[in-house]
This record gives C-alpha cells, structure tokens and sequence, in this order.
C-alpha cells in the first residue's frame, strides 16, 4: 500500500485504482460475466444464479477462473493484507449488474454502522497501518460515465462520531442530482474500487438504456471474523487451493501461506474444472 | 477511536446563553450540521448577515482598508463599529456553543467560549495565498490549540476559524481550500499531494455575508483570487476554548469597552478557576482581559489586511 493510497484511504474512506486489470484480465473477466449473465437458470452449476431483485448473481467470483482471479489482484492484494493486518479472508464474491432490461434501481445511502451499530464494522489505525474489518473491493468491468448513475460515498464518513440524520442527502435515497457532500464515483472498465462497510454509501439509479454496469462485489475480513452466508462445497469444489485459503476461518494466531506473499498466483489442481 | 463517555455533566446546556449580547435568540445547531462538520471538519453557512446590516459592515470594513483615518479610533478596528455584531451572531453563537464552549465557564451572561483575533483581507484578482498546512489536529495534545477530540455524539474542535465572506465567492473565484476530513488524517500529508492540483482539496460558493466555518485542525490554505470583476472581503474570526490561546493579540480595549457586556466577555483572560478569589472565569473586567496589544498591519496593495 503506497504512501497516497494510505493517505487518501484514511483520509476520504475510499480508494479509487485506475488501470488495475490489464486489457487481457479485463477480455477474459467480462466474457465470464456475459457468459454467466446470459446463462438461463438451468444451464447454471448448483448455487449460481440471479438473484430476486435481478441485481445479485451469486459467487460470481467462482463461475470462471477470469474471475476468480480477480480475488488476488496485484495491485490490490497489499491493500487486503494490510487491512486485515496480515489476516485476509474472503467472505463473498457476488457479480452485481445494473442492466436497463434488469435491475436499474437506486440503494439508499447506508453502511454497516447504521445498518447493525457501531461495533459491526470497525476502522482504525495501528502502528501506522490502516486496520479494517470489513470492506470491499469492486473490480469494475463496464465503465461508468457521469450521469450514468453507480456508486455514492459520502467521504469522511467512516470515522463518523455522530449519526446520520435520516432527512439528510434526501432521506438518504438519491435518485437525480447528486447533494453536495456527495461523491458519485465514475471508474471506466478495469478500475477497481475500494470502500469500508463503515463509510456510508450507495446507489443512483442506472441511466443508459443500452449499456450494463457489472461489477465484482468482494467482501474481505480478517480471517478470525465469520464470513458470511457459507460457501457451499459445489462451489468450493470449482476454485484453486489459494483460493479455497482464502475462504477460510483461522484462528488469531493462524497466519495463512498465502499471507506470506506479496503475489498471489492461482494453481488448478484439476484443469477440468471451472471454465 | 472511539472511547466511551461517562455523564460527568448532567447540566450540559442549561448554563450556556440562549440569547446573544444584542438579546437575539441563540440558534442551536442542527444536527445535519454537526454530522457535517464532523464528517468534513468544515461547513459554509449561506446568507447569514443581509440587506442594510450586511451593507453597514461592507462599508465599515472597506473604509478600514481604503481609509481608516475617516473612522473614529474606536471603529478602528476589523471587529469595530456595525461590524462587532458578527462577533456574536446568533447562528455562531449556536454553533460554538456546540464544538468549543466549556459549559461550565459559561452563564446566562457570559459566553463559554474565548475570541481571539481576527483580520480583514482584502484581495484583488491575481493575489495568490497557497499555502497549505495544519491537518490530523486529531493526534495533536492539549497545549497546541490545533485540536479536534471526538466522542460518540460530541466533538470539540479546539481554536475554531469563522470566515466572513462579505462579498459573493463564485466558482473558481479563489475562496479557502479545504482538505475534507484531514483534521482526522491519521497519516502524513504527501508531497505528491500537496498541489493545488490534489483530489484532497474542497472547496464552496456562497453569497455575500456567509459564514465558513472550519476546525484549525483541518488542512486548509487560500489560494489565488481570480475574479477581476469583484475582490475577496473576509473576515478572519477566531475562536478558542476559555482555558486555551493560541495567539498574542487582541482587541484594543477601547474597541471593547464600545460593546454590551456579554459580548465583551469573549475578550477575557485565559484561566479556569480561582484567580482573583472568583471560582471560575465567568466575567471580564479591565483587570480580567485577553493580553496581547494591537497590531495592525498592511501588506500589498493587491492584499491589504487589516488585522485587530
């Protein structure tokens, strides 16, 4: 983590890396989230598919290795390690999709604090390094113009010491002109995005009437946290040993091999599976 | 950075002014502006002062720069004459009440919270002030007055900048610069981060007689006034706790002995408890006012600033 990304990330309460996948990663990762998109229910392996509001589909992390790798970016994989202190675990992956035939729907403002209290997600600075229980990381794989619609963060928020005012920034449901205060974030397609689940954030609703926003949602915690929904063995059954690591619970003391690389490959065991 | 919170204070608001000197209500603050102003450590208040007060203050200040002699010596001054009533206008007031007054240095009649100088900037299109510094005030001790403390649901903000946009700030005319939430920064502002180019900086438009305010923890700098159709009139108020000083000068004491007696206690000394066998400081007298002598000053004739 560079001396600005720390600086901005404390600062703001959101990283914005430009450029994160190459034209290469970036082919592959869209073509796989086409590919599951497009899919029909049947034709999917057990547990993927859309979800109600038609904006989730589920571990889309694990439907391709394009994706999967995703998970292990270079330029992102020193954010997660200091963020969890050394201590990474992957709690979901779900593929989101604003699509004009779909989901087009604006989020309200919200995060962990207000959603569950303040002990849900916490922030804070050791020995200067950013410490950070829950956050996310969006590797984007359409781009995002102004006015088409996407993310809202409202920076500085998550060292917030006071409540968010329900009637504040629209009652926290923003569909047209973005308050001031607020950032709408706009990255262009193999961008990646990076936010605490304790800085408030949202949605605009999806504008263009011919063009898609997909985005890789990745939740990381440190791996002593729970994770989540659990992963099912089907799908499990379809990733790469570091990977599989990745996904796990540990102890406080545990320090997983992966952790102990700066770079983090993925190896298949067996080639016939995944894609 | 969270710390729990035991109820020390079971009179917290009851001892502060609910009117100001001039006897206006005290407008309390909201609470979308102090979510606000903690989130960014800064908020802009439009349209405070208007219509003939706002004039009055115009032309007092605009004489203080272009000809100071035409003002008696008791107007002499950025916080002189018509101009005395933003020292405490009500809004402020509410406000300051929030993030600097020591409750209990505080009565009916006099403010809990200190002023300590102010200046008048006048600045013509092509005059250039960038410089930025302070931020992270978060991390600083009792002792620097650049200090922000947090609790859940309380700040403080320690010395405290109001500025007095007398006259309109447009977009891109050169207003304050602000680094948004860097008065938490727990990190070191980069070089690479530092140009008037940065994505740290904010900024903010408003019409003339609003208020900026913002913490002196916060990262802020001015920077180059661009507008040749209308110069940049502020005025540079700042505040502190009762207990807290910054800054050598003051008002001269003839400036205050011209204002009413609540008013007049912003200008009392820097103690707690105990001088003059008088529990706390609750009061000003000649013999209980802020040290420091005046000092005026002009610098270019692109910037005159007039300070107390």
């Amino acid at each position: 983590m560079t001396e600005e990304q720390r600086y901005l990330f404390d600062l703001c309460g959101f990283l914005h890396l430009k450029n994160v996948l190459t034209p290469e990663e970036l082919d592959a990762a869209s073509e796989a989230a086409r590919r599951y998109i497009d899919s029909a229910p049947e034709d999917l392996p057990p547990h993927f598919g859309q979800s109600e509001n038609l904006k989730g589909f589920a571990h889309g992390f694990a439907f391709d290795r394009a994706l999967e790798k995703l998970v292990f970016l270079p330029a992102v994989w020193p954010i997660v390690l200091e963020l969890t202190n050394g201590k990474p675990m992957l709690a979901s992956g779900t593929l989101m999709v604003d699509d004009p035939d779909g989901h087009t729907e604006a989020s309200p403002l919200h995060c962990a604090r207000d959603d569950y209290g303040f002990e849900s997600a916490r922030y804070e600075i050791h020995q200067g390094r950013i410490y950070c229980d829950d956050f996310v990381v969006f590797p984007y794989l359409d781009d995002v113009h102004p006015g088409d619609g996407g993310l809202l963060v409202l920076p500085g928020s998550h060292k917030s010491q006071f409540d968010r005012p329900p009637q504040l920034f629209s009652q926290g449901r923003i569909e047209g002109e973005v308050p001031l205060g607020v950032i709408n974030i706009t990255p262009s397609a193999g961008d990646v995005v990076i936010i605490p689940e304790c800085l408030t954030h949202g949605v605009l609703p999806w504008k263009p009437v011919d063009r898609q926003r997909r985005v890789l949602t990745l939740r990381y915690r440190p791996h002593h946290r729970q994770p989540g929904r659990p992963i099912p063995e089907a799908v499990k059954e379809r990733l790469a040993p570091e990977t599989l690591e990745l996904l796990e619970t540990a102890h406080y003391t545990h320090k997983k091999e992966i952790a102990t690389r700066q770079r983090v490959c993925l190896s298949w065991l067996d080639t016939s599976k995944g894609k | 950075m969270n710390r729990g919170r035991p109820n020390l204070e079971p009179d917290v608001g009851k001892m502060l002014p609910t009117t100001n000197a001039d006897g206006l209500p005290i407008v309390p603050m909201t609470e979308e502006h102090k979510y606000l102003f903690d989130m960014k450590g800064w908020i802009c208040l439009p349209g405070l002062v208007e219509g003939d007060q706002l004039a009055e203050i115009h032309e007092h200040q605009m004489k203080l720069v272009k000809e100071p002699e035409s003002l008696p010596p008791e107007e002499r001054n950025p916080v002189g004459g018509p101009s005395q009533a933003l020292l405490d206008h009500p809004v402020i007031v509410g406000i300051l009440n929030e993030i600097v007054a020591s409750q209990q240095l505080a009565t009916e009649d006099c403010y809990g919270f200190t002023f300590e100088r102010t200046r008048t900037d006048y600045r013509e299109a092509g005059y250039d002030q960038f410089k930025p510094h302070g931020g992270s005030g978060y991390f600083n001790l009792i002792g620097n007055s650049h200090i922000y403390q947090m609790l859940p649901g309380k700040v403080h903000s320690g010395l405290t900048r109001v500025v007095w946009e007398l006259n309109e700030i447009g977009p891109g005319d050169g207003g304050t610069m602000l680094a948004s939430g860097s008065h938490k920064a727990a990190f070191q502002r980069p070089e690479s981060l530092s140009t008037r180019e940065s994505e740290i900086w904010d900024t903010y438009t408003c019409p003339a007689g609003s208020a900026l305010i913002f913490t002196e923890a916060l990262c802020h700098t001015g920077t180059r006034w661009t507008n040749k159709n209308r110069q940049r009139l502020s005025l540079f108020h700042l505040y502190n706790a009762v207990n807290s000083r910054w800054g050598g000068r003051s008002v001269p004491k003839e400036v205050i002995a011209t204002m009413p007696p609540k008013r007049q206690t912003l200008f009392r000394a820097v103690w707690v408890s105990g001088g003059n066998n008088i529990r706390y400081n609750r009061y000003y007298d000649e013999d209980n006012a802020a040290f420091g002598a005046e000092d005026g000053e002009t610098r270019t004739s692109d910037q005159r600033v007039v300070a107390t």
